[in-house]
């Protein structure tokens, strides 16, 4: 995304209360021309508000919202010219899917036939060529928001916020919408604020994804910097299971830590701000821990930690071990690739790890 | 045995070392002084909780607490479980805890709410009343099918209601005043007296009680329910008004139904009483001159333009009651509460300054 360039949408210390209980307490973050940013957070953590907020359904106490440069405060929510998609798809029951797709246009006093032509250029889009003149209340759950975006987008709006679109459809229904969201945007350029508690969604679309949490922004960053370096121990759970093993510093050269674990082991990790000497935590994916059992756990080589094995669950398309580290519990996820025998609980394994994919972090993260 | 607390200086540190029970009570009596020799920040620390014989998790929180304090100490002797249930008290104290709402009485605040909302009550009237001037500019936006919607939902289908309620009412005033009455002679005036009362009082405020809870509860659950799934805000983003489009067909119909609905009212409450006074042996012939003779046109058309202003308040209540819904599925059942009482609260006050305008009109 071209970095230079004027933010789209500027949210500068943005606060909010409801009575004594404060949703938003100084958000801050920007979303560029094209880009598309996700807003994770559990719930109530002031998602929606935020969403509300740059719609114009409420007003922020403190702080200033900059659409392409120009205070939004004083503009009534339908001036604002952002496109607007809810979890239910709320299409008007009485009229048919082009009048419904149409209706921001006619509201514009956009003329007749370039209203047709913008229809059917939408229908397209969304893939629901030939379902024009249907009625809006026979469409299924998918179908319904697909006009919804349709008619989010059908004005040409710089930007489209997002509420939790996909939250009211089937876990396969929401995987295929979440790629056509993403080829819709991709292709319209337009800028897109999305609003999920689901983490795997804001990373299947997100270009950035903004993790925020009691009102405060904790990290924003692409996936992949916010799933392998999370600014705290809220990010990094609420993104996914995360292992921690408790140890101290014996010593960091460059960036890797060497960790003695509390049951002995000395382990590597990479340097997450943790001083030598000082007790610390090594933070570890699930994905990236390897396990040997039998005569193979000798071959894991001298950095390896004992293990013993509690449960195994088959999950389709991976294996979940949950294992005993010296009075801790650690969580794998072994693909199912390679089977492995003696799984049995009560085994002992060898868990190993490439330095990279740990992070020694202070305690109090 | 209590839980005790060594604290013994060495080379370039200092050793805490606890013993005895680390429970409630026991962490509880050493919590100031391990805190205070943590928060001192010696360059090494060292807890030794290998002499400590119970654990529970306010011993632990101790132990986590001093490790915050300190920023690097190192526990020892402590059993696998207990640092199993560490880690537990670390994640959990890594969630930062919100602050409990605190509940206190506050009397300025209370005042401060109250004057709220009458200035909302005060600025959802303005709007109403400015959408009604525009609405001719806003046609499109006004559905005529919801204001007959409503105007059935309120009016036509509260008739049986109103019916019974009307005749019992009526029965039961003519009952309760024969008694006295008759021990005067002056059982033929009882007719006058329902009937005065029922047209000019009663029957334009029991109408309205009885529209604040058939449907300016529902009013209040209806907008508040397309509050709670957005549906207010999607017309809103796409430039259409819910004053106009919600409100205004509401209100309307309250106004007009509420004079019929009076209409009826009386009428039920008329035939209720007239079957008391025709068990009293009074002909209905007397009844009716009775009737005809002491109630005036006027207390009827008076009543009924109450009926109407009650009709616009109850509407008016339950409709910004649904406007006003906050967030979560419990909201609409508070929205729907504050109608019903909001409505007949309403109704009764506008009643009161009816009574001294009418008084001091002469009416």
């Amino acid at each position: 995304m071209p970095d230079r360039q004027l933010p789209r949408l500027r949210l500068r210390d943005l606060s909010h209360s409801f009575g004594a209980v404060r949703a938003l307490d100084g958000l801050s973050f920007d979303i560029a021309p094209g880009e598309y940013v996700t807003l994770l957070g559990p719930s109530g953590s002031g998602k929606s508000t935020t969403l509300a907020l740059i719609a114009g359904f409420l007003q922020q106490d403190a702080g200033s919202i900059e659409f392409d440069a120009r205070p939004l405060h004083r503009t009534p929510a339908h001036r604002r010219g952002i496109g607007l998609v809810f979890q239910a798809a709320q299409l008007l029951p009485h009229l048919s899917v082009a009048d419904n797709i149409a209706l921001p246009l006619k509201l514009r006093r956009v003329g007749r036939a370039e209203r047709d032509a913008a229809v059917t250029r939408m229908l397209d889009l969304v893939a629901l060529r030939g379902f024009a003149e249907r009625a809006s209340a026979s469409l299924s759950g998918g179908q319904a928001q697909r006009v919804a975006l349709a008619r989010a987008l059908v004005f040409e709006p710089r930007l489209v916020l997002l509420d939790e679109p996909l939250g009211a459809l089937d876990r396969q229904l929401r995987e295929t919408m979440q790629q056509e969201l993403r080829a819709v945007q991709r292709r319209l350029g337009v800028s897109m604020l999305h609003v999920t508690h689901d983490q795997a969604e804001a990373m299947a679309v997100s270009d950035r994804m903004a993790v925020i949490e009691a009102g405060r922004l904790r990290q924003i960053g692409t996936p992949r910097e916010v799933y392998e370096n999370p600014a705290d121990g809220f990010v990094a759970s609420f993104l996914g299971e995360d292992n921690r093993l408790p140890g101290r510093v014996e010593a960091i050269e460059d960036d890797v830590a060497f960790v003695r674990l509390a049951g002995g082991a000395l382990v590597e990790a990479r340097d997450a701000g943790v001083l030598a000497g000082g007790a610390c935590m090594v933070a570890i994916r699930p994905e990236r821990l390897a396990v040997m059992a039998g005569a193979m756990a000798a071959d894991m080589g001298d950095d390896a930690v004992a293990a013993v094995l509690r449960e195994s669950s088959f999950r389709g398309d991976h294996l979940r071990l949950v294992l005993d580290v010296a009075g801790i519990t650690v969580v794998v996820k072994r693909p199912t690739v390679v089977p492995l025998a003696g799984l049995v609980p009560g085994a002992t394994l060898a868990l190993a790890w490439q330095a990279q994919h740990a992070r020694a972090v202070p305690l109090a993260l | 045995m209590a839980a005790r607390l060594a604290i013994a200086k060495q080379a370039g540190g200092v050793v805490l070392t606890l013993s005895g029970p680390l429970n409630a009570e026991g962490a509880g009596a050493v919590w100031e002084a391990a805190l205070k020799a943590a928060a001192a920040k010696p360059a090494v620390l060292r807890v030794d909780v290998a002499a400590v014989t119970l654990w529970d998790t306010a011993g632990v929180t101790l132990l986590a607490d001093i490790e915050t304090a300190h920023g690097g100490a190192e526990i020892v002797g402590m059993d696998p479980q207990i640092a199993a249930l560490l880690i537990r008290v670390r994640a959990a104290r890594s969630v930062p805890v919100r602050a409990a709402e605190e509940r206190r009485f506050d009397g300025l605040a209370m005042l401060k709410a109250g004057v709220q909302a009458a200035a909302d009550g005060v600025a959802f009237l303005g709007e109403a009343v400015l959408a009604l001037v525009l609405l001719p500019w806003r046609l499109r936006m006004f559905r005529l099918s919801d204001l007959l919607r409503a105007a059935d939902q309120a009016g036509v289908k509260a008739v049986p209601l109103v019916l019974l309620l009307g005749s019992l009412i009526g029965l039961i005033l003519a009952f309760q005043s024969l008694i006295p009455m008759r021990r005067f002679g002056a059982d033929i005036y009882v007719a006058s007296l329902v009937a005065i009362s029922l047209i000019r009082e009663l029957g334009p405020l029991l109408a309205a009680v009885i529209l604040a809870g058939r449907s300016g509860s529902a009013f209040a659950a209806e907008i508040g329910t397309m509050k709670v799934n957005q549906e207010v805000d999607a017309l809103i983003t796409m430039g259409l008004d819910p004053v106009t489009m919600l409100v205004l067909p509401r209100l309307l119909a309250a106004i007009v139904v509420m004079p019929a609905l009076t209409i009826v009212m009386d009428f039920a409450g008329l035939f209720g009483m007239s079957v008391v006074m025709l068990g009293d042996g009074i002909p209905l012939v007397a009844v009716g001159n009775q009737v005809t003779s002491w109630v005036q046109a006027g207390d009827l058309y008076g009543a009924l333009v109450k009926a109407a202003v009650f009709g616009a308040a109850v509407a008016g209540v339950g409709c910004r009651a649904g406007m006003a819904t906050g967030l979560g599925p419990e909201a609409v059942g508070v929205s729907a509460t504050r109608a019903v009482v909001g409505g007949i609260v309403a109704s009764i006050v506008l009643d009161g300054i009816f009574a001294v305008v009418f008084f001091r009109l002469g009416l």
